[in-house]
């Protein structure tokens, strides 16, 4: 469950999110709506506890994230959240197979269940092909799934995607709403930040919420 | 004069960094003791918030550079004393003032109050909810307050040192006998230290980790006291030499900074776990035995030179 109540975000010369609420239910779908600028990323930022409010409360499964001293904010992260960037934050020198098990470094799990459980993912997303090769030698739409892949892995009870069709060609996004319908499917909450209307009109949501002011 | 040597300048200047750290934790905890509210989402609480987290982490490095700094204060009074007539270690160094023996005590005094703030500090960073940052905050002042005295004592003894005028040995120090307190230890510091290990051992064989905390204070003074008027002369091979102080030289092998290691480190550890027991109520058994384990070193560290000597010379000093 992701709740926001009178969310205020001020940086010295913007406020891209003020007074805002919403409330997704476990297991939920909702997509985040609006123009550039509106301040979605922001609060996908403030959901996935990168950043705290100004003001207001975010709750995140039972959590008061915006409280969370910075420790418990970057364990908050590894254990409930995976979330899917813009620009995809891979590292570009490491192997995409590296990339999508980073998030797993930390924990304790062992060396060969980190392997499976990467090429579990990356078969599913059909870029195990792609494992031994530099994550910046990958063509945008590759990238993409292999930060899909990467933000899944821990398999987070929330799963934050912020503009994830903006690289893609029409093709790839139908198989990206394949991908989501099959993380909705496992029963995860998932928020997309979108203004791309294939996303929007796909149905794939339970809720819209628009964050024009 | 003593100024310009580097060790006190260095101390000098370490002063005025966590004098500068000190007042705006200051500033921040009056703030926090006036505002704080953990269940407020307000953009004034969360400004305090960080504002906690900034001062948390500033202080948790001040305390810890006290440490270390209590060492080179030791160490620089020891080397001023070649300048000064009379004075043949850091005991004649700070008998030259009316402040040092002041100092020397708000020094001790300022850095178990350090372990006790770090111990908080440590407490309230594992958990989520900062539980006991209203209570760190509230120490701040107090710390605030001793750290002023200290830091004054400083200045005053360092700048009232005059060289021309011989002061008193460590011999004589510590063998005037016209002090009550003095007396006393010099008389019964062995009995002393005897009933506060006891003391200690049993509040941790009955696992009471608040009074082995309390025991710990006794053990750390007791402790001294047996040092200087129990153990020490058998270190120097000499019943007239009584001093906590040169032990820490080089003619004996630096030895005191092993008794001062064991003993600050055991009860210290041991006044961290009574205050860690008291405000969580859940005992760190780790702490706990750490400070029991240095404390039996340091008994055995005491024990070591009398009983060496006595198996040598067969007699006592």
């Amino acid at each position: 469950m992701i709740k926001f109540i009178s969310v205020t975000k001020r940086y010295k010369d913007s406020v891209p999110v003020e007074d805002f609420s919403m409330e997704i239910s476990a297991g939920e779908t909702a997509i985040l709506s609006g123009r550039s600028g509106s301040g979605k990323t922001t609060i996908l930022a403030l959901a996935a506890a990168l950043t705290r409010p100004t003001s207001g409360s975010i709750e995140v499964n039972g959590k008061q994230t915006a409280k969370l001293p910075e420790e418990f904010a970057s364990l908050f992260r590894r254990e409930s959240v995976g979330i899917i960037f813009q620009n995809y934050n891979l590292m570009p020198n490491l192997s995409t197979l590296d990339n999508v098990t980073l998030p797993l470094l930390p924990t304790k799990t062992p060396f060969r269940q980190q392997r499976e459980r990467a090429f579990e993912l990356m078969e599913k997303l059909g870029i195990d092909n792609k494992a031994k090769i530099a994550a910046g030698r990958l063509s945008g739409g590759e990238q993409q799934r292999a930060s899909i892949a990467r933000a899944l892995i821990n398999n987070p009870p929330i799963v934050l995607a912020d503009e994830p069709t903006s690289n893609l060609d029409a093709k790839l996004t139908d198989k990206l709403l394949e991908i989501f319908a099959g993380i909705k499917a496992e029963g995860r909450t998932l928020l997309i930040a979108t203004h791309d209307k294939a996303i929007t009109e796909s149905g794939i949501a339970d809720k819209i919420i628009r964050t024009e002011k | 004069m003593s100024f310009l040597i580097p060790d006190i300048f260095i101390q000098i200047i370490l002063y005025a960094i966590l004098t500068f750290f000190f007042c705006i934790s200051l500033y921040v905890s009056v703030r926090v003791i006036i505002l704080w509210n953990f269940s407020d989402t307000s953009e004034k609480q969360y400004l305090l918030e960080k504002q906690t987290y900034l001062v948390s982490v500033i202080m948790k490095y001040a305390f810890a550079v006290n440490i270390p700094a209590f060492l080179i204060f030791i160490y620089a009074n020891d080397k001023l004393s070649s300048y000064l007539t009379g004075a043949m270690c850091a005991a004649g160094v700070l008998n030259a003032t009316i402040y040092g023996k002041y100092l020397i005590i708000f020094k001790i005094v300022n850095l178990y109050l350090s372990v006790v703030w770090l111990t908080v500090n440590h407490f309230d960073s594992r958990h989520e909810t900062m539980p006991y940052t209203a209570v760190k905050f509230r120490m701040i002042p107090l710390l605030f307050t001793t750290f002023g005295i200290e830091c004054t004592l400083f200045i005053l003894h360092f700048a009232s040192i005059d060289p021309a005028v011989p002061v008193s040995c460590c011999n004589v120090i510590f063998a005037d006998d016209t002090s009550v307190l003095r007396t006393f230890f010099s008389e019964h510091a062995v009995s002393l230290f005897a009933a506060a290990f006891i003391l200690t051992s049993a509040a941790f064989l009955l696992k009471r980790p608040v009074l082995h905390g309390t025991a710990n204070v006794l053990y750390a003074i007791a402790g001294i006291a047996v040092l200087i008027y129990g153990v020490s002369p058998y270190i120097y091979e000499l019943p007239t030499h009584k001093c906590p102080f040169c032990i820490l030289q080089s003619g004996y092998g630096y030895t005191g900074y092993w008794f001062y290691i064991t003993l600050f480190g055991g009860t210290a550890s041991g006044i961290a776990a009574g205050v860690q027991t008291l405000i969580s109520g859940t005992a760190p058994k780790r702490m706990v035995n750490v400070s029991m384990a240095l404390n039996c070193a340091y008994l055995l560290l005491c024990a070591w030179y009398p009983v060496s000597y006595f198996l040598t010379n067969r007699t006592w000093l």
